[in-house]
């Protein structure tokens, strides 16, 4: 949103165009960054299980990702990373769209949800919260237990926390 | 009503184009250079046999080939198709083809255009295109279209040396230099449908069956 | 037909519950996408062709009047008339008046979407003809009496089971008996039926993929031959074309077949594609005695050199439906009007306006799938973003949540108060919700709650975390 629409935003806004522009400049999708930019090739993180990866369409389409959150999941211990069958597809959050017409969303994200389910993936990750949330918040309506986590949380080592939509259980 | 429309039509063109009328000159002797010129847009590369590339293409479409040496064995390998599929031995046929043509007492031949139950037609071809395995037709008056449509076989005699790479070639055709056919057919394969429960199926409306004779000379 | 586009939402809903609905959208989509991909990958020069076509779309409407009176010109040398309509209810006069001029009863139909647009089969039957569509998927909607579901496939929303019933419904008059259930007698059968409408009927209406300027023909792409019967064989042939349609020359249609096709069916060519010029010439043995030309305005003229100009380009493949995920879960029904999914939620907006159409610029996830896949790389998305910001401006219905983005404008302007306020929010969210991980009701966010759970946050905001974490660090 930031990178590629705020200098569209404010294209015409003189007061505000630069700064946006400026703003946009310096704003990256974080796999992207650390790929991309700073050249990361492997993390020091321990995860023991089987993910799959939910690829945000404002990623693929808009931003580019796809191959660098896999580059850098690779290097992560004992993680085992199984693809979607549909990885192109979206997830149905849209922003208000998923409450504007909740029934069509809601068809999207149970079509994802059965697509994560026939990976047998305990964990799913993303790097995108909107989806993130959308597809938590569908996985415990229908009572599965697949593990929720934003991809940072695993790359730095921090998944030993409860993921999203998890209940607390310290 | 229809010159007021289109008045209004082409001045609303203009008006949204935010031009003040027609294009000027210049525009204009660019816009007709650019037709004039014939150099094609990117094209799929081309490589190898064409000849080859024609009939792998129109067999990928269920069509069927058979390659004679020559004119005079047209006729026998009208014949075989005919046998092959258990067809009445009557065609219809368009005019023009390249060469006399000696049909054999066995089969009923007249030439004419295609009427509704008709089963077989053999007409000649322009051209073939091995980018995707088209013949191209012209309309005329020995070669009426409706034998590439209506009946049921469709049994086109096509010379291998009129075989051409890309579409641009087809329906560029020498032949069709200065003159101005009704229509211009580029046909690929049968009739087919997908229309019932996305099944593939042939004889919607046009030919069932398209069946090539390559000729070598 | 009525037009149903202000009831999207429920048709929406009952498109979701519809089983059968379901069962044939499940069927139609991986063929239409994966025939398109195998395709596209066997072509390493199809981005290059993209570009191609892009530029050739974008020169001819540029000079669409001059490409135009060319077409015109050319079509008038080959014997044919042009007609100009600046809409709907002109096409349809001048049409009605053609066919009356000419002592007809029966029409048959090659497929037309700016016939639909017109509703053109409408106006012919209040005037006592006969009309029949030939395209399989049309003849199947029309006897169903409906509105195409996808503008290649019209019938993609039909079950072999329902075309069963239709055809044994409308076929007993023709001495057809016999309930066929498999899909080669249906098409079989109606091959037959069909063949006797296209040898009798006087008047035969097409529609055109293309107008090229430069020998005024008019491009038919059909798979079954009906377009070619439809031209040929009736003694009045008239084609109806929007004013968009018009190409300039033969190398350009050569690249927009090779993007068509592949698009739209997987295919490398259609089985037929066909150039036609007029009416029979002397010594002709088959072909109509009169040629007409009909071009269509209906606002398109308006839309040029707008921000929604792109949406001219369009050669009306459907790559763009069947890659979208909202039209793969209600089809094309719910979009109320001639034409769906992300093509149709523009062009319906645009030509009906976004006070008829006031859900479609909106049911989109914005995923751009569709842009991904397009042809001629027309900016669907931005386009309905655009639409979005009309509606938005215009404050008329469909607009939802304009105060709850107000509220938010409030806080959100206010660093220091929005970061008070949510982290506010978290906490006695995180506190009323104890050690649980989602909410089951979300207050104003009652559609989330229908399907969905809530996830509930940590506790602290990211900015708290962060400062938390640094000075722990640092």
């Amino acid at each position: 949103m930031i990178r590629i629409h705020y200098p569209k935003l404010f294209a015409t806004d003189s007061k505000w165009r630069a700064r946006a522009e400026a703003v946009a400049g310096r704003c990256y999708e974080l796999t992207s960054f650390l790929t991309d930019v700073l050249g990361v090739d492997t993390v020091s993180a321990r995860y023991e299980g089987s993910v799959t990866y939910h690829d945000s369409c404002s990623g693929l389409r808009e931003m580019g990702v796809r191959e660098q959150p896999r580059h850098l999941l690779k290097s992560v211990d004992g993680l085992e990373l199984r693809e979607l069958d549909e990885r192109d597809a979206c997830c149905g959050f849209g922003g208000a769209f998923s409450v504007k017409y909740p029934d069509i969303s809601g068809r999207l994200v149970s079509d994802k949800c059965a697509d994560i389910a026939s990976t047998q993936a305990d964990t799913v990750l993303g790097g995108d919260l909107g989806c993130l949330l959308n597809i938590a918040g569908r996985l415990r309506r229908e009572g599965k237990h697949t593990r929720v986590f934003h991809i940072a949380e695993v790359l730095a080592d921090m998944a030993d926390l409860p993921g999203v939509g998890e209940d607390d259980t310290s | 009503m229809s010159k007021l429309a289109r008045t209004q039509i082409l001045e609303n063109i203009r008006t949204s184009l935010r031009r003040d009328g027609a294009v000027d000159t210049a525009t204009a002797n660019g816009l007709k250079a650019r037709s004039q010129s014939r150099a094609p847009h990117a094209q799929p590369l081309i490589e190898g046999s064409l000849v080859d590339r024609f009939i792998e293409k129109h067999e990928a479409l269920s069509g069927t080939v058979e390659r004679v040496g020559s004119w005079s064995e047209m006729p026998g390998a009208v014949m075989r198709f005919i046998a092959t599929h258990h067809l009445p031995p009557r065609v219809v046929i368009s005019g023009g083809f390249p060469r006399a043509v000696d049909w054999p007492p066995a089969i009923e031949v007249e030439q004419r255009e295609a009427r509704g139950d008709d089963s077989t037609s053999v007409t000649g071809s322009l051209a073939g295109i091995a980018e995707t395995g088209t013949l191209v037709m012209a309309s005329s008056k020995s070669t009426p279209v409706t034998l590439n449509y209506l009946p049921e076989f469709h049994i086109v005699v096509v010379p291998e040396k009129s075989i051409v790479a890309h579409l641009e070639e087809g329906l560029r055709h020498p032949s069709l230099k200065g003159s101005h056919p009704r229509a211009i057919s580029l046909i690929t394969g049968a009739s087919r449908t997908g229309d019932v429960e996305q099944t593939i199926l042939l004889g919607a409306h046009g030919p069932r069956h398209l069946h090539i004779i390559l000729v070598g000379d | 037909m009525k037009v149903t586009t202000q009831q999207f939402r429920e048709e929406a809903r009952k498109a979701l519950g519809d089983e059968i609905l379901q069962r044939a959208l499940a069927k139609a989509k991986p063929g239409f996408i994966n025939k398109r991909k195998k395709a596209v990958d066997a072509l390493p020069e199809f981005d290059a062709l993209r570009a191609d076509a892009r530029a050739i779309t974008e020169h001819a409407l540029a000079h669409l009047d001059y490409y135009l009176e060319r077409f015109e010109a050319n079509v008038v040398a080959n014997g044919g008339v042009v007609h100009w309509a600046r809409t709907a209810d002109e096409a349809n006069q001048i049409i009605l008046g053609i066919c009356e001029a000419a002592g007809a009863h029966s029409v048959i139909k090659g497929k037309s979407m700016i016939a639909e647009e017109m509703a053109l089969n409408e106006s012919l039957e209040g005037a006592g003809l006969e009309v029949v569509e030939t395209d399989l998927g049309e003849y199947i909607i029309q006897l169903a009496e409906e509105y195409p579901s996808h503008i290649i496939a019209p019938a993609a929303h039909k079950t072999r089971e329902q075309i069963t019933e239709l055809f044994y419904k409308h076929h007993r008059q023709y001495g057809k008996t016999k309930r066929q259930t498999e899909p080669k007698a249906l098409v079989d059968e109606a091959r037959s039926v069909l063949r006797d409408k296209f040898l009798n009927a006087d008047v035969g209406i097409t529609g055109a993929n293309f107008l090229v300027a430069e020998s005024g023909a008019n491009v038919l792409v059909t798979n079954e031959g009906n377009g070619d019967l439809t031209s040929t064989l009736p003694r009045v042939h008239i084609v109806t074309a929007a004013i968009d349609k018009v190409i300039p020359d033969l190398e350009d249609l050569s690249t927009l077949l090779r993007v068509l096709a592949r698009s739209a069916t997987g295919q490398e060519m259609s089985s037929y594609t066909t150039l036609y010029n007029g009416s029979r010439r002397p010594g002709d043995l088959d072909g109509p005695e009169e040629y007409h030309v009909v071009l269509l305005d209906n606002g398109r003229s308006a839309l040029l050199g707008s921000e929604f100009h792109e949406m001219l380009r369009c050669i009306r493949c459907g790559a763009c439906l069947n890659h979208c995920p909202v039209y793969g879960a209600i089809g094309g029904h719910a979009y109320g009007w001639v034409y769906p999914g992300p093509m149709g939620a523009v062009l319906t907006s645009l030509m009906l306006g976004t006070d008829e159409a006031p859900d479609l610029a909106n049911a989109c996830s914005l995923n751009g799938r569709c842009n991904e896949v397009c042809p001629l790389r027309i900016p669907l998305p931005r386009m309905l973003r655009d639409l979005r910001a009309i509606q938005f401006q215009q404050g008329g219905r469909g607009v939802r949540g304009k105060f709850a983005l107000q509220v938010w404008a409030f806080f959100a302007s206010r660093p220091n108060l929005y970061h008070a306020s949510t982290s506010l929010m978290v906490k006695v969210w995180r506190r009323l919700a104890g050690k649980r991980g989602v909410s089951t009701f979300a207050p104003f966010a009652g559609g989330w709650t229908a399907h969905r759970d809530l996830p509930v946050p940590e506790g602290k905001t990211f900015t708290q975390r962060w400062k938390r974490e640094r000075g722990r660090t640092q």
